[in-house]
This record gives structure tokens, C-alpha cells and sequence, in this order.
């Protein structure tokens, strides 16, 4: 009861958060230059036909009763047409965020398959030489620009040996796999990485608690202890990482689809910015927005189950 | 003469630290009777709790025990494997620690740390009923509900309690106590203090405290060890290491404690510093701070020398204390 109280109450105060976000992403929309009749003119319009545009989409209103009316239409989840694709913002969101979406999950369980056990090994023999290796490989890939391994990779498994596609999305179930399998391992890297870090040196920190060595000194078997003591108390500091990740692989995934040419969110928005639709950025913007709090809200309330420290008011 | 449960024997135990090996426990011996409270005293850093670890084998790298015997009723278990330990752990010997927040895990219920103790041959049923039943004895009431918490939802008190509750929920026959006092308030320390006593009673187990408080040692030792830079300095019952300490160490505790019904009487406090483990005085590690000392106590570490039954001393000169060389040394009474 209190659960579902608290998950009401964190869905109101999302409103106001939404408000604001919508009030930065069209002001700063309008603080580009450029005049987006122009734009879809072009250089050799005429004044008076540039002027009934301004006038046909708003434009001439002052800025105030523009972000009302754009305020109205979000909240009925109309986010217009786009200006270049000449289709609805929202359906080509719905429809592109398919790629984004398996992008994500795929990266993300990526990350968490190699990270947890690398993590716990390296944290549980820190001071071995695998635990010094696993810290310092961690390290150099942290530190990689992810487009350059991407492309380095593309090179690798694509061209040389061509085991998986250069690029596409395919149209079979099993090629939309096929093809999301390099994409989501390299973007996986950098979040693995911070994960495996994070893990080893939340492992070594929990194992020199009391609370282990009384779980020893109750005889439990190593075995009980690593799985009820440790990696519990490890995961409540991980999961929070990972839902900062998983926020980060979405604007992560623009630069990821635009090496390996996925029709996804990421290319939908880069298409966006570089034919100034900004009628699609504004709303894929806002739309971003709506997923990075949707997440954070599932943290804090995945957060609660995991730690019952933290309390739900 | 009483059965001996645990011996300990010449135990070692270092610490690295870089290449050098700093010796926690230098060379320990001593007994610890069936149903007796033995306590090892001294100030902090001078080997009680790395004995007490050595004792259960939770001594982690970099410390490592480097020799010795810890003869457990008539078994050496130093170094034994896993899973040898998971039958000694718990069953024969538990351990309770000073800081119950952080002993008790964080993000398990009371319930689930207490049943994780007890045996496996029974029901989830029968586990809860005796977890019930083991906090109800250390004097949590209405354990029923009260084990559904998790240990932050617990007074101080009442986690010291739950710690104990868990120690004690396979019936060990050994409990290590590691300062179980310090980090309560002195009303609920008292009753602590008389919760294990009781304890020990009822449950015939013996007992090894660790303190530094030698009010605690006075109100539950049966026997003490004064221990001082890894070594044992002085054994003998309660009793007598109280009326008639022998070692200036010891002397030196009983000094530096304030009495009642002495006014306007200043404490004198040992002078100097404990020593540095790394850096250890020759001889006898007192010797830099002891009043007594001479050119022979940095000879060589003394042997212990039985003064009287059961009293034993680390030291070149016990007469200076005793009175009999008439050096007015310890006035403890």
C-alpha cells in the first residue's frame, strides 16, 4: 500500500518536472538562429510568402503564447509534423524507438553478463594479478572513444572477417539480432567498465565489514556468504550506477547508430539537427526527457526493494 | 582440576605491512576452561582482537598467523580448510563483535540473520519458531514481530542483543566476546554485561572477553590475561590480579582507574606512549615505560614466572611490587 502511495506520488511530481523541461527545450529552440520559414522555403522565397508562413504556423505570436500553445499540444501528446519527414513526430518516435529500445536492453544486459562476474571475481582477488589486470583493462577502455572502437571494430568483425553486417537493421526477427549484436557489445564497453570498477571496489569495501566476517563466524558456507551478504550490499550501489548508465547509453545511442547505420531514435534526432527540423528535435528532445524520468523512477523504486534502509515517503 | 576446552598455544600472528612482518600476537599462550570467563585485557592495539581472530581463522591477508597451535578440545584447528571451519564456526565457536551496526547485515531482516545460523536439518517453520524463541532469551519482546525488522529499525541495544542472539543460535560451546560493551551507553552496557553472564550460565558455554575496560573484566572474569604489545604480561584469577597485581603494567592499569571513597586522590596514568608495533623495545616491551626497569629487562623478553598457583608474570623483578624489596610500587587497594 505504502508502495503503490509512493509510486502516485512520484508520478505527480513528475508533472512539474515535465513543465519545465518543456519550457527549456522550446526556449532554447528558439535561441537558435535561423528562421525555420527560410528553412523550409528556401533561400528564394519571397517576403510575403515567408510572412504567411510565419503567420499560417505561429511564428509572428510573441514567445510567451507560442510555448502555451506548444504546452497545450504536448499535453495532448500532439508534437507536430516534422518539418522535413513530413510525418508525425510522435508516430516516427514510436516507430524508430524499436531499434533504441533492443538497443538499450541488449547493451545493458551486455554490460551486466560480463561486468557482475568480472566485478566480483577482481573485488573478491583484488590484490591478485587478474584483479590488477581486470582494474587497468578497465581503465584503457573507460578512457576510448566509443565511435573509434566502433569503427575499429566494424573494420575487425565486419569487413575483415564479416560475421556480423557493416551495418542496416535487417527485416527478419534474427537480422534485427544479428545486426544489434556489435553495436550493443561496443557500446557496452564504457558502461562495463564503470560497472566492473564500481563493483571491485564496492566488493573489496563490503568485505572488510563486520557483517562478513560475523556471517564466517556463524559457519555459513563461502558460498552463502558471498551471495547473501556480499553481493546484496554490493548491488544496492550498483544499481543506482546502472540506471545512470542506461540514461546515458539513450544519448550514447546517437553516436552508436550513426557508425553502425541503425534507423533508430539516435539517427532520427542527428537527421533532425542537420536538416534543422526543429519541430522533430523539439519533440524527440522532450520525449527523451519523459524516458530519462521514467527510469530514474523505476531506480528509486527498484532502490527501495534492494536497500531497506531507504524509505518510501 | 577442571576440563580445558581451548588452549592456545605460541600463537603468532603478523600483519605485512610492506616487507616487514608487524607481530599483532607475539608468542600468546594460555587456557580457557570449561565454563570459565577468561579475559584478555589490555589497551587498544595490543593484540586481544587479532588473538580473539586467530582463534576463529578470521584473520584475512595481509595479516596471516604464522605459527602456533590453537588446540580446541583436543583438536589443533589453525589452519584449518573452509570447510572444516563451517562445523567449528557457530556450533562449537561463536564470535560477537563491538559495533553492532555494523555486524549485523544492513539489508537482511533479524528473522533471516538468526535462522541463517541454525541448522539445516530443520523446517522453515521450526527455524522461525526457534528465532522467536532465541530473541524472546536475550530479552527482545515480542520477537515475533519484532524479527521482521531489519537492524537499522533496532535501538543500539537491542542490535547488541539481536548480535548475541545470532552468535548463540547454534549453541557454541566457546564464545569470543571482542569488546561486546564499548560501543553502548553505560546503563544498557550493564545490562548486556549481565545478559551474557547469565547466558554463559544457563548455556554451561565458556567465554573469551576481550576488553580494555577492566570494570567489565571485574564484574565478569572468572580469569584474566593483561596483555601489552602482543604479549601476555601477567595471568591470574580476578581476585588476584586485582588485589595484588605483580607485573608494573598491570599495576600501572590499576593506578590509572578512579576509585570510590578516595577524595581529592589524583589517578597517575602510565607514562609514554603504547609502543609501535613495527618499532617493538628489545627485551620487555614495558621496559621503555616501566619505573622498574634496569640494563637486564632489555636483555631479552622475560619469561612468565609463576608468583603463586595460578598467578603468572612476565617480569625480571615481581618483589618491587610485592612489597618485599620495600619499593612502595602498586597501591591498587
Amino acid at each position: 500500500m505504502q508502495q503503490v502511495k509512493y509510486i502516485f506520488n512520484r508520478i505527480l511530481q513528475m508533472f512539474p518536472v515535465l513543465i519545465v523541461i518543456s519550457f527549456i527545450v522550446f526556449g532554447s529552440m528558439r535561441l537558435i538562429p535561423g528562421d525555420p520559414a527560410v528553412k523550409m522555403l528556401g533561400d528564394k522565397a519571397t517576403e510575403e510568402t515567408l510572412a504567411a508562413l510565419r503567420a499560417k504556423m505561429g511564428l509572428d505570436k510573441p514567445f510567451l503564447v507560442q510555448y502555451l500553445y506548444y504546452l497545450k499540444q504536448t499535453a495532448k501528446l500532439d508534437f507536430g509534423n516534422s518539418i522535413y519527414l513530413k510525418q508525425s513526430v510522435l508516430s516516427l518516435f514510436l516507430e524508430k524507438s524499436v531499434v533504441t529500445v533492443s538497443l538499450t536492453v541488449l547493451t545493458a544486459f551486455f554490460s551486466v553478463l560480463i561486468s557482475f562476474p568480472l566485478g566480483f571475481y577482481a573485488g573478491i582477488h583484488g590484490d591478485g594479478r587478474f584483479g590488477r589486470l581486470v582494474s587497468s583493462l578497465s581503465l584503457i577502455f573507460t578512457s576510448v572513444p566509443i565511435f573509434w572502437l566502433g569503427l575499429l571494430m566494424l573494420m575487425l568483425l565486419a569487413l575483415r572477417f564479416p560475421v556480423f553486417p557493416v551495418g542496416g537493421w535487417g527485416t527478419s526477427f534474427m537480422e534485427h539480432l544479428h545486426s544489434l549484436i556489435l553495436p550493443s557489445f561496443v557500446g557496452s564497453l564504457s558502461t562495463m567498465t564503470l560497472i566492473i570498477r564500481n563493483i571491485q571496489a564496492s566488493v573489496v569495501n563490503v568485505l572488510k565489514k563486520d557483517y562478513v566476517d560475523f556471517a564466517y563466524s556463524k559457519g555459513l558456507s563461502a558460498r552463502k556468504v558471498t551471495s547473501g551478504y556480499i553481493m546484496r550490499n554490493v548491488l544496492v550501489s550498483t544499481v543506482t550506477l546502472l540506471s545512470i548508465r542506461i540514461t546515458g547509453l539513450l544519448g550514447g545511442s546517437v553516436v552508436i547508430e550513426s557508425v553502425f547505420a541503425l534507423p533508430g531514435i539516435g539517427s532520427l534526432l542527428l537527421t533532425g539537427v542537420l536538416s534543422r527540423d526543429y519541430t522533430l528535435v523539439q519533440g524527440l528532445v522532450f520525449l527523451f526527457g519523459v524516458i530519462v524520468l521514467v527510469i530514474n523512477l523505476l531506480t528509486d523504486i527498484s532502490y527501495s526493494f534492494l536497500d531497506p534502509r531507504v524509505t518510501l515517503k | 582440576m577442571s576440563e580445558i576446552l581451548l588452549e592456545v598455544k605460541n600463537l603468532r600472528t603478523y600483519f605485512k605491512s610492506g616487507r616487514d612482518k608487524v607481530y599483532a600476537v607475539d608468542g600468546v599462550n594460555f587456557t580457557v576452561e570449561k565454563g570459565e570467563v577468561f579475559g584478555l585485557i589490555g589497551e587498544s592495539g595490543c593484540g586481544k582482537s587479532a588473538t580473539c581472530r586467530s582463534i576463529i581463522g578470521l584473520i584475512h591477508p595481509p595479516a596471516k598467523i604464522e605459527s602456533g597451535e590453537v588446540i580446541y578440545k583436543g583438536r589443533d584447528i589453525a589452519g584449518l580448510s573452509g570447510r572444516e571451519w563451517e562445523e567449528i564456526r557457530g556450533k562449537e565457536i561463536g564470535m560477537i563483535f563491538q559495533e553492532p551496526m555494523d555486524t549485523l547485515n544492513p539489508v537482511m531482516k533479524i528473522k533471516d540473520q538468526i535462522c541463517d545460523a541454525i541448522s539445516d536439518a530443520m523446517t522453515d517453520e521450526e527455524k522461525t519458531r526457534k528465532a522467536a524463541e532465541i530473541l524472546r532469551t536475550v530479552g527482545i519482546a515480542s520477537p515475533e514481530k519484532r524479527m521482521e525488522a531489519f537492524p537499522h529499525e533496532y535501538s543500539g541495544g537491542m542490535r547488541q542483543r539481536a548480535m548475541i542472539a545470532i552468535a548463540l543460535a547454534a549453541k557454541p560451546s566457546l564464545l569470543l566476546a571482542d569488546e561486546p560493551t564499548t560501543a553502548l551507553d553505560v546503563t544498557i552496557q550493564t545490562q548486556i554485561i549481565k545478559l551474557l553472564s547469565d547466558l554463559k550460565k544457563a548455556m554451561g558455554m565458556s567465554m573469551i572477553l576481550v576488553t580494555h575496560d577492566l570494570g567489565v573484566a571485574a564484574q565478569t572474569c572468572d580469569r584474566v590475561a593483561v596483555m601489552y604489545a602482543g604479549n601476555i604480561m601477567e595471568t591470574a584469577d580476578i581476585y588476584t590480579i586485582f588485589d595484588s597485581p605483580s607485573h608494573p603494567y598491570t599495576c600501572g592499569l590499576m593506578m590509572s582507574l578512579p576509585k570510590t571513597g578516595q577524595k581529592n586522590k589524583k589517578l597517575t596514568p602510565i607514562k609514554g606512549n603504547p609502543p609501535n608495533l613495527s618499532d617493538k623495545p628489545k627485551g620487555c616491551p614495558f621496559s621503555p615505560r616501566c619505573d622498574f626497569s634496569d640494563s637486564l629487562c632489555v636483555k631479552g623478553l622475560p619469561e612468565m614466572a609463576e608468583i603463586s598457583t595460578g598467578h603468572f608474570s612476565r617480569c625480571l623483578r615481581p618483589e618491587v611490587l610485592s612489597g618485599k624489596a620495600g619499593v612502595t610500587g602498586c597501591d591498587s587497594r
